[in-house]
């Protein structure tokens, strides 16, 4: 049986152009938008970077200046964590979930709209710092007071970082209310909470940790604003403020951002191997309760950051640090389960999802030596973090983020990305990523600070530095025959069909890319993989909860 | 009831994480932010558990889905009008104080025709 969708009632035709894409309420064209102006933020971010590692191409190199370099790796930072990787998981699931759940639009349409527009926006204002004179904002993408007071950091720069957070903020909780909303409430008959695909279940769990996280940014921003342009002495240690609550607050937002950034991409990497093993997905509820887990464990171990200032609560903090290596390896177990003895491909989103398996484990295990909190403090704010976390956030979530482009772009535009050219991209990033993280670990072990403009005159350090730039380099070209791949595609790329990948769930049983109203019929959805259960009835999945 | 379960389970966490936390650090301003962590999930949880929105379990016919059908907009000017002024609002702040007042007329002009547009169903 096939349930059939009411037509669109009749409407006047949308406007197209400039004015059609300012005043679109449709969540598969707001989801590319924030996807196309998140990639477009992550070249800018990424030419950032290589300015850095250019300057630390010797000691004592003076091709920009300290004042500039810590500008350069504040909105390098600042732009990758608010402005790409988690706005790139908005647009993402912006377009899928609905897409997953056979729903024919988002929830909140209008809302929808409004959270892109001020992301942009924000976006944009808080990469205008670099206009002003004094440039931009220089305190680290974590801003601790005091040093971001306007005592110590009087640039206008500052202020629009300031005035951007609390604009992309509340363009990310908007964003996150609208997924909550349409999974709670526009799943098609039959799609039971437990027959959700994985990326949309970590798609309303990540936004549920928006909701837990970025208003209290957005709050701890108001108060930073506030003693910087009316006088207030919240963080002013001189009138009986207390700076470390800037760090606790920044890190009750920082530390689930790191999940917020990390639990979508963790979906798209359960979606593509299934479909690349030609199997189900191994352990579903044990893959669901583990993202739980690590969501409920990342409100609770945000001070694991602050180890170094002596005034944290350090057996709960590093006991609940370990504690998340749990769920994270249930997932990686159930990950392994699904492939194994699978009928494996190897095309492009599976090149990029075994990437992320391997950087992300390396990443992950750094993280568990930095949980302890011995380790933590001989190798704090060293590029031994700087490596972790890149392994994290880059190997992790932007490999991954990668494979989403590659496995939902014949969706999203009805062609498909030239195999070749992606296999020439994943080997130059995949090379260039590890020559420029791997050696930070040893870096770090050398002592050598983070955010530090130079570094002694040393041949071990000075080697070291040049890997590392080396890589950046190759890691920056990288993306050449990735923007190509897009251009030619886009240009002369043969159509894909609408189930290019035997894909399983319901994104797959519509045309690509979708018409306005998703879908024309859906079929009956009984399992977590209704398009394959239509597509091969001999070979049925075992049905999940009705509920 | 999953819904309402996964928001009741959150919540109980914060909340014994807020208590264990409070005792073993007497730190204010996490324990605080643990408690209101698990309000929030709290509140939502009780919600869900009162109305129970779970739309995939019923096996509604194509006619009563057809009923309620909510109301999707196909296009709206509003969410970039909307955006522009906070956006001009945040910025008068450095900009200069004079910029408040367009920005907040804007910012009410665009609400209205937010609302307006929700009424009429344009």
């Amino acid at each position: 049986m096939t349930a059939v969708l009411t037509p669109d009632a009749p409407h006047a035709a949308p406007a197209t152009g400039l004015l059609g894409w300012l005043t679109t309420t449709d969540h598969k064209k707001i989801g590319i938008s924030y996807m196309v102006t998140a990639f477009g933020f992550f070249m800018i971010g990424g030419a950032l970077a290589e300015l850095i590692r250019a300057q630390l191409w010797s000691p004592g190199s003076t091709l920009v200046s300290a004042s500039t370099y810590n500008q350069l790796f504040t909105m390098h930072g600042s732009i990758m964590m608010y402005l790409f990787i988690v706005p790139f998981a908005v647009g993402l699931g912006n377009y899928i979930v609905p897409l997953h759940i056979g729903a024919k639009e988002m929830a909140f349409p209008r809302l929808n709209a409004l959270g892109y527009w001020l992301y942009l926006l924000g976006g944009l204002t808080m990469i205008s710092g670099f206009l002003t004179a004094d440039g931009a904002a220089d305190f680290g993408w974590t801003a601790y007071a005091p040093l971001s007071g306007s005592s110590r950091t009087p640039s206008v720069g500052a202020d629009l970082w300031l005035i951007a957070i609390v604009l992309t903020g509340l363009a990310g909780v908007l964003a996150s209310v609208n997924i909550v909303a349409t999974v709670l409430a526009m799943r098609a008959p039959g799609m039971s909470m437990f027959r959700m695909p994985i990326f949309t279940w970590n798609m309303l769990v990540t936004s549920i940790l928006v909701l837990i996280a970025f208003p209290v940014l957005t709050s701890a921003t108001f108060m930073l604003l506030a003693d910087r342009l009316l006088g207030g002495h919240i963080f002013d240690p001189a009138a009986g403020g207390v700076p470390i609550l800037w760090q606790h607050l920044f890190w009750f937002f920082g530390h689930p951002e790191v999940y917020i950034a990390a639990l979508p991409f963790f979906g798209v990497v359960t979606e593509v191997l299934p479909v690349f093993s030609k199997r189900p997905v191994f352990g579903y509820v044990g893959l669901v309760f583990a993202t739980m887990f690590i969501a409920a464990f990342a409100v609770g171990v945000w001070a694991h950051h602050m180890f170094a200032t002596g005034a944290v609560e350090v057996a709960f903090f590093s006991g609940l640090s370990f504690l998340i290596a749990v769920p994270t390896g249930v997932k990686f177990f159930n990950w392994i389960g699904t492939m194994w003895g699978g009928n494996l491909s190897f095309g492009a989103p599976m090149l990029f999802a075994l990437g992320f398996l391997v950087l992300f484990l390396l990443g992950g295990l750094t993280g568990v030596l930095l949980a302890s909190v011995s380790v933590d403090l001989q190798a704090t704010d060293t590029y031994f973090v700087v490596a972790h976390m890149h392994y994290v956030l880059f190997g992790g979530s932007a490999f991954a983020l990668f494979a989403a482009i590659y496995f939902w772009y014949p969706k999203f535009t009805g062609k498909r990305l030239h195999e070749g050219w992606a296999r020439v991209h994943f080997a130059l990033m995949f090379i260039g990523f590890n020559l420029t993280f791997a050696v930070q670990h040893e870096l770090g072990l050398q002592g050598m600070p983070r955010r530090v403009v130079t570094y002694p005159d040393n041949a071990l350090l000075t080697n070291l530095n040049r890997i590392s730039t080396v890589g950046a380099a190759l890691l920056g070209v990288s993306t050449l025959p990735f923007l190509w791949n897009v251009y030619r595609t886009w240009r002369r790329g043969e159509p894909a069909g609408d189930n290019p990948w035997d894909g399983h769930t319901l994104e797959w049983a519509t045309t690509s890319p979708p018409p306005p109203h998703n879908f024309d019929s859906l079929p009956p959805i009984r399992s977590n993989r209704p398009v394959w259960d239509l597509n091969h009835p001999d070979h049925q999945s075992p049905q999940g909860h009705a509920r | 009831m999953t819904q309402a379960r996964m928001f009741a389970a959150l919540a109980a966490f914060s909340v014994v994480a807020a208590i264990v936390y409070g005792i073993m650090s007497s730190e204010p301003a996490g324990t605080t932010l643990l408690l209101l962590t698990g309000g929030l999930t709290g509140l939502c949880g009780a919600y869900l558990s009162w109305r129970r929105p779970d739309a995939g379990a019923h096996d509604e016919s194509a006619q009563d889905a057809a009923e309620h059908e909510p109301w999707f907009p196909h296009a709206s000017p509003w969410p970039f009008a909307v955006a522009v002024s906070v956006v001009l609002l945040g910025n008068a702040a450095l900009l200069g104080l004079w910029l408040m007042l367009p920005a907040a007329v804007l910012l009410g002009a665009s609400v209205a025709g937010f609302a307006a547009q929700s009424r009429h169903r344009s």
